[in-house]
């Protein structure tokens, strides 16, 4: 089987997080338009040198992204609508680094945007899919709550892993977002007493494995390496970057996705092995899956998971929720959606964002000393009763 | 069914090709999607056969034997209906002939179960393990 190309000559520039908020009469279109906006101004180049969107959204119907052509006034000559829910931004930033380097596009922007508002979750996952509408809503099962428990409780069985395993993950990515002052759930502590007596939600599934659904914006500006430096932008490179959607698709309960069968390519192709990566953005839809990625991208053993939470420290400054702590690997380093909110698609752009950020030496009282490279892990998607989409990415900050 | 005091009903809504369980689910009848092409069984329903991609699949009269694949109660839910019945129990099941169903009733991971098809309080078709 063949292998993606290089991505030589592409640089990831101005990371911007906006709007966040528990709810909003806004239209997605704001949280787009406005990261939009801020992605320019900080990158200091007029609105009409974007010529590319590459646009996540789960609220912007009955709009599409030409729609925003009209709402945003641009005449742009490269459109991708990516409907990937978590996986969406780094699939958003393999098209767009393509377009880049084949010269579809000069500057895509990159953005995931959703807004929230009253009942609007509810009418999602009441009609999410055909699957869901037929084989899932009708037994209680809406939304993903279910089916995570489902995979949840399957994975506690098989590898012996428990709440409080979970809770190390939760815990310190609150403890990343008490640093970060973008998250919704920042100004609040999270003890494991707070975590194991929380509200049940669905099989062992409780409160604060479930994220918390918000209106916001995340994205990035993709251009070539030469036009980032002529700019004096600080950018990203991209060292390696797959994807691949509905992996083992015969396991009859979902422990593990299609990152299995490119994690090693990735590491080659970035001469770089798991033991280099300075810190880790997983999508953490529920812990557990979180714990799926650490494996299945080779920082621990299928099933393994259970014991690297327990022996490596997850925050961005090494403070540990473990027993005994003998490594450290942040991760999810602003706090995941898990505390700071789960805003849409924008949810599948902000492990990407925050990498950005922190490979930039941009991120503020959160910043990982040294972040040389990071790898971001994208999933998604509950068109039934697993999480359809996987990708993946090794990130590196450019020469300058 | 523990529905009696219940005074919402489960969500109607199907897609089409769902709705076209409805006359089975009314005679108590299990059937699901088959492929005259591949001999293969597919769930959730489908346009075409989810294997072979032939345009052969009809309703057939199937076992509803199978396994336990995992088990929940859920103690939380936008719908009402459920809302006021829970904790509710969920299990995945899945089945000898090959497709995993979402079913209501009881049982454990790794049980061996009956799977029928019923009417639920909103007379639409749902599967029940037994």
């Amino acid at each position: 089987m063949s292998r993606p190309a290089s991505y030589q000559g592409v640089a990831l520039v101005c990371p911007v997080s906006v709007g966040y908020a528990k709810q909003s009469e806004k239209g997605a279109a704001y949280f787009i338009g406005r990261s939009l906006g801020e992605m320019i101004q900080q990158a200091g180049i007029k609105k009409d040198d974007v010529d590319g969107l590459a646009i996540s959204s789960f609220s912007l119907g009955p709009d599409s992204v030409i729609s925003l052509c009209q709402h945003f006034d641009i005449s742009p000559r490269y459109l991708e609508q990516l409907p990937f829910g978590g996986a969406s931004g780094v699939i958003a930033m393999r098209r767009a680094a393509r377009a880049v380097q084949m010269g579809d596009a000069d500057i895509v922007a990159c953005i995931g945007g959703d807004t929230n508002q009253a009942g609007s979750f509810a009418d999602l996952i009441a009609d999410f899919s055909t699957f869901t509408r037929d084989a899932s809503y009708p037994y209680g099962a809406g939304g993903p709550n279910a089916a995570f428990a489902l995979i949840t409780q399957h994975y506690m069985e098989q590898y012996g892993a428990t709440r409080e395993d979970f809770a190390r993950i939760a815990l310190s990515q609150r403890y990343n977002a008490n640093h970060y002052p973008g998250a919704l759930l920042g100004h609040k502590t999270l003890s494991m007493d707070d975590y194991l007596n929380a509200r049940p939600i669905a099989g062992p599934v409780h409160m604060f494995d479930c994220v918390m659904p918000c209106a916001g914006g995340e994205g990035f500006l993709m251009m070539s390496v030469a036009r980032a430096q002529s700019l004096n932008l600080p950018y990203v490179m991209i060292l390696a970057a797959d994807e691949l959607h509905h992996a083992h698709r015969d396991d009859p309960v979902q422990f593990r996705a299609g990152w299995t069968e490119y994690a090693s390519a990735l590491y080659e192709q970035a001469d770089l092995g798991p033991d280099d990566i300075d810190l880790l953005q997983t999508y953490d839809d529920y812990p557990v899956i979180s714990m799926m990625q650490m494996e299945d991208l080779g920082f621990c053993k299928k099933g393994e998971a259970r014991d690297f939470v327990r022996n490596t420290a997850l925050t961005f400054d090494g403070h540990s929720f473990g027993d005994t702590t003998n490594a450290c690997l942040p991760h999810n380093t602003s706090g995941g959606q898990l505390s700071v909110g789960q805003a849409g698609s924008a949810a599948g752009f902000l492990g990407l964002v925050e990498s950005i950020r922190q490979l930039l030496a941009q991120a503020e009282k959160n910043q990982v000393a040294n972040a040389r490279h990071a790898m971001v892990s994208g999933y998604g998607m509950i068109n039934y009763d697993r999480g359809l989409c996987s990708a993946a990415t090794i990130l590196a900050k450019g020469d300058v | 069914m523990s529905d009696s005091f219940s005074q919402s009903l489960p969500p109607r809504k199907r897609t089409v090709l769902g709705e076209q369980l409805q006359p089975f689910a009314e005679k108590g009848e299990l059937h699901l999607q088959h492929c005259g092409a591949c001999q293969q069984w597919s769930y959730p329903p489908r346009e075409l056969c989810g294997h072979c991609l032939a345009d052969a699949l009809s309703w057939q009269l199937c076992s509803g034997e199978g396994q336990v694949l995992s088990r929940i109660d859920l103690h939380n839910s936008f719908e009402a209906y459920f809302s006021e019945q829970l904790p509710w129990s969920l299990l995945s099941v899945k089945l000898d002939i090959g497709p995993v169903l979402y079913v209501h009733g009881e049982g454990q991971s790794g049980q061996r179960v009956n799977v029928k098809l019923q009417l639920d309080a909103a007379s639409a078709p749902v599967f029940r393990a037994e």
